[in-house]
Order: structure tokens, then sequence, then C-alpha cells
């Protein structure tokens, strides 16, 4: 690839605008600019309400160079919504010219360990195989939700996760893949494992007390269904 | 014995519609008390990921439609069937939709499993998982995929044990007697 001239970064997060994924994406589109490569943010959410958003999405990735899934962790795999996209993508992968497109997967999960987003990658590589896309690398977070809503550049805990991205901008648009110190620069985890995992356990459940409204709060243990 | 059989096929002529008959069938012989979901009918609503469900009616998806009906399945079965075609390794959109429903069956607490952490469980016990994907050709990576898949879920949502199937090619001569050895496994340990 010679010249990097459209990319697209898909927000798989059903939470939109509010989400991690939307923090990352906005931080690697300033990046992109900086580096004087024009990208587009596109949010799956928003495309799936109707069949014309769907279309013009697809559209979108055809005609993109680069396309970045930025995505949250939900159950162990890729959102419902953007799973639907990816079918969509696929079953179409032949109905348009085709050229050469590069495509990298960048995932968060709730849980501290970024080891849990590997599964949703390895599916992630198999779409961009089957849709003969190349694949151009990945990014795992944990402990994605400490992003959400905070621009990343402010945040201490997100130097590594800076550092890698910024590196891996850089790659892309010079048609290389994301190296792969990059890769495991910005897949650090936010704090230390051991900390992240104790703080999660013993505090977890007080930090979701916390959002609960006032009658959730007397029905924590509620079992609707039992 | 209580089986709620989830099927995410895509359309009505899936090969995976024919695996649903046959493990229906086989259920039923032993007394099993069947109940089926077919997605690709229904009109589910996708997660939101508002968290509605642990921090304003804790158990309960906020979003009215029969996710509710099958999340409360689910939460009173022995044995959770999930079928689905094979899509990069995972389920298809329709199961994974309703999968994301079932997080109101979790609490938002947390607790180590194999040194990971994961959500605890909101019911006493959780049902024993059986996935059956279908692949239109062999394709070992996402037979992995598929495989590692299912292990997961099972830690996520503590299900004491978890077995996995993928059938490919053409079904025309399909064999049961896989499907068949299959559920007597299950049927022994459940």
């Amino acid at each position: 690839m010679n010249q990097i001239i459209k990319v697209l970064l898909l927000i798989g997060s059903p939470k939109g605008e509010k989400s991690t994924s939307n923090g990352i994406s906005s931080y690697l589109f300033k990046k992109f600019k900086e580096n004087g490569v024009k990208a587009k943010k596109t949010y799956i959410i928003k495309a799936i309400r109707t069949k014309t958003g769907v279309h013009e999405l697809k559209s979108l990735v055809y005609d993109s160079d680069i396309i970045i899934l930025v995505s949250p962790l939900y159950i162990d795999s890729i959102p419902a919504i953007t799973v639907k996209v990816m079918e969509e993508i696929y079953e179409h992968k032949n109905d348009t010219f085709r050229k050469k497109q590069m495509f990298m997967a960048i995932f968060n999960s709730g849980f501290p360990e970024p080891h849990q987003n590997d599964l949703a990658i390895d599916m992630c590589k198999k779409f961009a195989s089957d849709t003969g896309m190349e694949w151009a690398g990945s990014v795992t977070i944990g402990m994605g939700s400490s992003l959400e809503g905070k621009a990343l550049e402010k945040l201490g805990m997100a130097k590594n996760l800076r550092n890698g991205l910024d590196t891996a901008v850089k790659s892309l648009i010079a048609g290389k893949s994301v190296p792969e110190e990059a890769e495991i620069i910005a897949s650090k985890p936010l704090m230390p494992l051991t900390i992240a995992k104790f703080v999660m356990n013993t505090f977890g459940g007080i930090l979701w007390r916390n959002r609960m409204n006032k009658n959730a709060k007397k029905k924590v243990y509620n079992r609707p269904y039992a | 014995m209580k089986v709620v059989i989830i099927n995410g096929s895509n359309n009505d002529w899936s090969p995976i519609n024919i695996v649903e008959n046959i493990v229906a069938k086989e259920l039923r012989k032993n007394e099993w008390e069947i109940e089926t979901f077919e997605l690709r009918n229904k009109n589910l609503a996708t997660c939101i990921g508002c968290f509605g469900c642990w921090i304003k009616t804790p158990g309960q998806c906020i979003q009215k439609d029969e996710g509710n009906e099958i999340a409360k399945a689910v939460a009173r079965s022995d044995l959770l069937v999930l079928l689905s075609p094979v899509t990069f390794g995972g389920y298809s959109f329709h199961l994974k939709k309703m999968l994301e429903r079932l997080i109101p069956n979790l609490l938002p607490h947390f607790t180590k499993i194999n040194g990971e952490i994961h959500h605890k469980y909101r019911y006493e016990r959780s049902p024993r998982l059986l996935a059956v994907g279908y692949l239109s050709r062999h394709d070992i990576e996402s037979e992995r995929i598929f495989k590692l898949l299912l292990s997961r879920n099972a830690l996520n949502m503590h299900s004491p044990a978890n077995y996995t199937e993928v059938f490919t090619g053409s079904m025309t001569n399909f064999n049961e007697d896989k499907i068949i050895t299959l559920l007597k496994n299950v049927e022994e340990i459940v």
C-alpha cells in the first residue's frame, strides 16, 4: 500500500458516543489527523437502525483502505450489533470492486485481564481472512471502563496504550501492519494485574452499588426467575 | 429435567434446524421437558450496555420483549442447548444477541475463577451448556474458536460442564449418531 487514502474507525459499542471505544477512536482520529490522514468515525449502533444505514456503512467499509474496529468485549466475544455488520460485509464481499484493505481490531473488556479479549481478536482475524482483508494487528485492553468518558490524552494510566497506538498509526499510514512490540505495549494492563484484581474483587460490588438506584439497592440479589 | 434449546440459525433452510429436530426428538424420548426458541422469527432487542439489569431492575432487562422470557427459561433449566451456524468462529448475530440478554442472570459482583475475574451468578445453579455449530466446509480455525468460546462462556455463566460439536458439509446424508452419542454423554452427567 503506497498511499493511504481512507481510514475508517468502526465503533462497535452499543453505547455509541458515550463508550470507551469512542474515546479510543477519538484519540486515533486525532493521531491520524496529526499525521496528515483524514479518518472517518462511524457508530455501528446508529447504522444498524435502518437498512439504509447498514448499506451506507458497508459502502464506507468497502471504500476504505484501513478499517479499525474499536469495540467492547460482550460475553467473551464481539457484540451482537457488530457481528450483524460483519455478517453483512461478508455476505456482500464480492458485490463490489475490492482493493487491498487492512483490518485492525482493538477490544476493551471490563475485566482486568487484557487476555480475556483474545477470542474476540481471533474472530476478527478470521473475519479479515474470510473477507479477503489483510490482518493489520490488534490491541487488547483490560479494565476498559476506567477509560470511559475520559480523554485518553489526560490519563496517566493510559500512557502505554497511547504509545502503542501512536506507533500503530505510523505503521498503518506507511502501509504496514502494527509491529508486535506496539501491540504488546498498547495491551499492557492499565495497572498491575494483582492490584487490579484485588481492587475489583474486593471493592467492585461497592462500586456497582454506588451506581444503583434506590430501588435496585434493596434488590441487588433479587432472583426474579427462581 | 428441563432443557432450553436456542436456535440461532439465519433461515428456514439452515442445517441447524435439522440438528434442532434431532436434539429435541432424542431428549423427548428421555422425558426431558423441552422449551425451544427459534430466534430468527423473533424481534428481540439487542443489549444496549446500559446495565439497567443490575442498577435499575436487578435480574431483569429493562427492554420488554421475549428476551426476558428466554432469560427466565434459561435460569430455570438444567441444560442449555445453543445451536448456531459458526460465524467467524463465533455465534450468529441472532444467538449472540440472545446471549447478551442473559446478563441479568449474573450479578454485578465479582469473583475469581481459575485466577481470572468474572461476575458472580445470580441463581443457585447454572445450566450445563451444549453448543452445536454448523460450517458449510471444514475449517480448523473456526472450530477451534467455537469450542474455546463455549468453554469461556461456561466460565462466565458458572456452568458446571460444557460440550461442543461442529458439523460440516452436506446435511443430506446427515449422521444422527454423532448427536445421539453426544446427548447420551450429556445426559449421563446432568
